[in-house]
């Protein structure tokens, strides 16, 4: 169809009310054109004819208040259930949904996933220095196991809950493929939670675009690069992602961990000191490998 | 009221005023020469806008091609002959200004309500001729205004023409944000200024002067549509400076109405507290009425000439008005759609969905209404007749798409994409401009005693009917396929990359619809001064301003103010000689089209046309 294909489970849903839409107003689109040029040929001037005086018809004028008010309301209810099923989902305590923040500045997003705790950390705005970027609170236990990643990777068919944020002004966190757009608002955290249901490589397949990529757009004027601001978003297996996880790297240097009055683990005489930081978090990771459910 | 009695006592010594050229052309009370600055200020503004969008169609079209005429033009916003992404932005939030506020505005409501909202109720003048000068002198003095900020070195604001903020507060942002942010934000509030002295005055003029007999329910579509787009500008404008207001307080005196937890590199902002989303909530409350501020008169206009041109009653003229009221007041509670994905609470979203949706409704009578008056009409094509049917179709398919993107749910996926770009450019970009046209074209006469030449209007409606839609309905499919708008390039993206055909078909659409405007700009000033000579009532039309003088003499009558007998709509009626009956012609006049309906239970007047029926159509008594 005109949209490209839904890789979400609400997705789908709007995908089907859309084409509802789509046919409704297609239908009311020619209809109407039709009668209009219809009637403007055959109504032309003709000097011989004198035009019918016809000032009003109750009857008919109920008719079409009524029947789009009929319709309208069909939409509005469908469209106002679907949209309470979008944005209030039930907390299933045992089946929490991925946790992953991300964060816009002119030009660029950051990505920030949970460690193993499955909870990323608070921030605040006024802790942001040239390494800590994102002026994450490492006094907050749970910020210290939180990990970087330049690209946003998911695992197919679980639920994943962004929490988005902005460090300066108004973006939009927009990835059409999964019918997702929110804002991103500086001072004002936004949610969004959806599961994704097809993985990058059967994207390819299906659309035989062997370079097929999901995109994270910003779709808010935001200021210069406003039309370069993407992220790739990978969709993988659950084996694949929880892979890649265990490739990425903390936030937490050990830098950082000075400036927050952390003690910086013990560093093994032979080695530099970021390498020293990777190595001492590695254990962490495969600690959450065990906890992931 | 005393400038108006004056008036009429002097009004046969007209011939010995003595004006100079700076009261009469320039600094002028008079209506109808007012009407004629509007118009003449929103054609250039609207001329200008249309350049700007397509020096950045052409930008869109050919982002990687090197043009040195543009260098030549633009100096250093175009080095290398490209335009830099930063000047893109403030061509889009110039263009959408202009059109929005000068042109569709100012430009069709300060002609429109000024030349006929007098001489379609019957009265002299404007309630007060003093504040309609100072309302035109305000508007020259923000378009001036907004234009200068081309001229300054860190260029126009470039925030889109919405103006978000922390984007348009902080010049750290962008450097639109700077003066040229201040620039646009004055020019905003003396604008604003001009449209509540034009609102005040429509309103009472329309309230206060109407002539004998003109009692609300004759009055024609396009004072009821002049009338409540008056009180919805009189409602929402204000909202719109205090937004505006407290935004030159955080960009000025660093307040924090706006603003809150913001880092530019790694320099904290000390402003806190403060919300973005609150402009948006104050922007919308004006910023979604003004798209049926901008729609209304257009349908007026529209509705009278279709009515003329059928030589038909409109169809359920009632139900035209009470849409129109309708529209007015829905209008005040759905400003929420346009901030669906903002964050804003959810149940927000669901609420403003369904007043959204409610609009629908009145704006489909409207549409089946004009439909039903073209059915069996004696339609005459007059240049004014087809664009107002340009305008019927171009509503239908800008509407339409209002119903996808008022669902919340749709929205998320359309939302500040091409979709919205297309949907808004039909409704109320090209229907305002096709039943503004239509207006020009059919008022004409009115304005300048001249007709405008035919064959160039129809080469001109033509051209633009077909450009307008190559150019608009392409941009809903970028817009489904997730391009988002205010873009600078499609070139980052590689999805992207296969809407670069249809581009330059929308710029090249672009062109020849600019350059199609060159014929009406050639036909328009060409025929105030050497146009054919128009008789005193070209359309065969029923309403009270063709009853003055081809002259348009100050205070518009020579002699009384006509009194009002009929509705407006009297075309066709069976049994009168003629197809058409003026308002000024009482019912004693037209014994043989009288309908007992006529006399709105007078019974009287139904006494007498029941005797005159006896003796000359018995069967007429039955009904
Ligand atoms: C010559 C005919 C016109 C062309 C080719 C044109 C083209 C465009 C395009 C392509 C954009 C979007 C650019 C982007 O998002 O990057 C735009 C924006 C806009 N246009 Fe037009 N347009 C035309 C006439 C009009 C008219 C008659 C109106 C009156 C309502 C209008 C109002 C706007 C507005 C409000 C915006 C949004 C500005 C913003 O994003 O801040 N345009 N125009
Ligand atoms: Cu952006
Ligand atoms: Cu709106």
């Amino acid at each position: 169809m005109i949209l490209p294909e839904a890789a979400s489970e609400h997705g789908k849903k709007i995908d089907q009310m859309f084409e509802i839409t789509l046919i409704l107003t297609s239908i009311v689109f020619i209809a109407t054109h039709i009668v209009l040029f219809i009637f403007t040929y055959i109504y032309r001037y003709n000097k011989a004819r004198k035009a019918y005086y016809y000032p009003h018809n109750n009857m008919i004028e109920r008719i079409w208040t009524i029947v789009p008010a009929l319709v309208l309301t069909v939409l509005v209810l469908m469209g106002f259930l679907t949209w309470r099923s979008i944005f209030h989902k039930v907390e299933d305590p045992n089946n929490k949904p991925l946790s992953v923040e991300v964060t816009s500045s002119q030009f660029q997003w950051d990505i920030r996933y949970p460690g193993k705790d499955g909870i990323v950390g608070k921030k605040n705005y006024k802790l942001v220095t040239s390494t800590n970027n994102l002026g994450i609170d490492f006094s907050d236990r749970n910020s210290q196991d939180d990990l970087v990643a330049d690209e946003i990777v998911l695992p197919v068919n679980k639920a994943v809950r962004f929490t988005l944020g902005s460090k300066d002004v108004i973006h939009s966190f927009y990835m059409p493929h999964f019918r997702i757009q929110l804002n991103t608002v500086p001072g004002m955290p936004t949610y969004f939670e959806f599961t994704p249901t097809i993985t990058t490589d059967e994207m390819k397949a299906k659309t035989g675009d062997p370079n097929f990529h999901y995109v994270l757009l910003c779709s808010k004027i935001c200021g210069t690069n406003h039309f370069n601001m993407q992220k790739v978003v990978r969709i993988v297996s659950e084996k694949e992602y929880e892979e890649w996880l265990t490739n990425q790297k903390p936030y937490l240097t050990d830098d950082l961990r000075k400036a927050f009055n952390l003690p910086v683990p013990v560093t093994e005489p032979a080695k530099a000191a970021d390498t020293t930081a990777t190595a001492s978090v590695k254990p962490s990771i495969e600690n959450q490998l065990a906890l992931k459910k | 009221m005393s400038t108006i009695s004056t008036h009429d006592t002097h009004h046969d010594d007209h011939g010995h005023h003595h004006e100079t050229f700076l009261t009469k052309y320039v600094f002028s009370q008079d209506h109808k020469m007012i009407a004629k600055q509007f118009l003449i200020t929103g054609i250039i503004m609207a001329v200008i806008a249309m350049i700007l969008s397509i020096l950045f169609r052409i930008q869109l079209a050919w982002p990687d091609q090197n043009f040195p005429l543009l260098e030549q033009l633009l100096g250093k916003w175009a080095e290398g002959g490209r335009i830099k992404p930063d000047f893109y932005l403030a061509l889009v939030t110039i263009h959408g200004t202009i059109m929005v506020f000068f042109v569709l505005t100012a430009g069709l409501s300060g002609t429109f309500s000024n030349l006929l909202i007098p001489l379609q109720v019957g009265a002299r003048d404007m309630a007060s001729p003093f504040l309609n000068m100072l309302s035109y002198w305000f508007f020259f003095a923000a378009c001036v205004i907004m234009m200068s900020s081309f001229f300054i070195q860190t260029g126009p604001a470039s925030a889109g023409w919405t103006v978000y903020p922390p984007l348009s507060a902080v010049p750290k942002a962008i450097p639109g944000s700077g003066l040229g942010m201040t620039l646009w934000l004055i020019s905003m509030i003396l604008f604003v200024a001009s449209s509540l002295m034009g609102g005040i005055n429509y309103v009472s003029t329309i309230l206060n002067m109407r002539t004998k007999g003109m009692d609300f329910w004759k009055m024609p579509l396009t004072i009821w549509a002049f009338f409540l787009t008056a009180v919805l500008g009189i409602l929402s404008f204000p909202v719109l400076v205090a937004g505006v207001v407290l935004l030159i307080f955080d960009r000025s005196v660093g307040t924090s109405f706006y603003l809150s937890d913001m880092v530019f590199g790694t320099q904290i902002m000390p402003n806190e507290g403060g919300s973005p989303i609150l402009w948006q909530h104050l922007f919308w409350f004006l910023g979604h009425p003004e798209v049926y501020i901008v729609i209304m008169p257009a349908m007026g206009l529209s509705s009278e000439i279709i009515a003329v041109n059928s030589r038909k009653p409109i169809f359920g003229y009632h139900a035209m008005v009470y849409s129109l009221i309708g529209i007015t007041v829905l209008s005040l509670i759905v400003w929420g759609h346009h901030m669906f994905v903002t964050g804003m609470n959810p149940f927000l979203g669901g609420v403003f969905m369904i007043t959204t949706l409610i609009i629908a409704v009145p704006s489909a009578v409207k549409t089946f209404n004009w439909l039903a008056t073209l059915w069996k009409g004696n339609i005459r094509f007059t240049p004014g007749m087809l664009f107002a049917i340009g305008m019927v179709s171009f509503f239908i398919s800008g509407g339409l798409t209002g119903i996808w993107l008022g669902n919340a749910t749709l929205d998320i996926n359309l939302h500040d994409t091409y979709f919205v770009v297309a949907h808004f450019h039909l409704v109320m970009g090209s229907a305002a401009i096709f039943g503004m046209l239509a207006g020009v074209y059919h008022w004409f006469p009115k304005m300048f005693g001249r007709l405008m030449d035919s064959k160039l209007a129809y080469l001109h409606f033509w051209v633009t009917f077909v450009c307008t839609y190559l150019v608009f309905f392409p941009l809903h499919f970028l817009g489904l396929d997730g391009v988002p708008r205010r873009y600078y390039a499609f070139t980052e993206f590689e999805f992207m990359h296969k809407w670069m055909t249809v581009n330059k078909l929308v710029t090249w659409s672009a062109i020849v619809a600019g350059l199609a405007q060159v014929a009406f700009l050639f036909n328009f000033f060409y025929s105030i001064f050497r146009g054919k000579r128009a008789p005193q009532n070209p359309w065969e039309s029923n309403t009270l301003e063709w009853t003055t003088p081809v002259e348009r003499i100050h205070g518009n009558w020579p002699g009384e103010i006509p009194t009002v007998h009929r509705w407006p709509y009297d075309y066709s009626k069976p049994g009168a000689e003629s197809d058409f009956i003026p308002q000024t012609v009482p019912f004693s006049e037209t014994m043989s089209s009288n309908l007992f309906h006529d006399f709105e239970g007078n019974a009287e007047a139904e006494q007498i046309q029941r005797e005159w029926n006896a003796k000359n159509d018995p069967s007429k008594n039955n009904e």
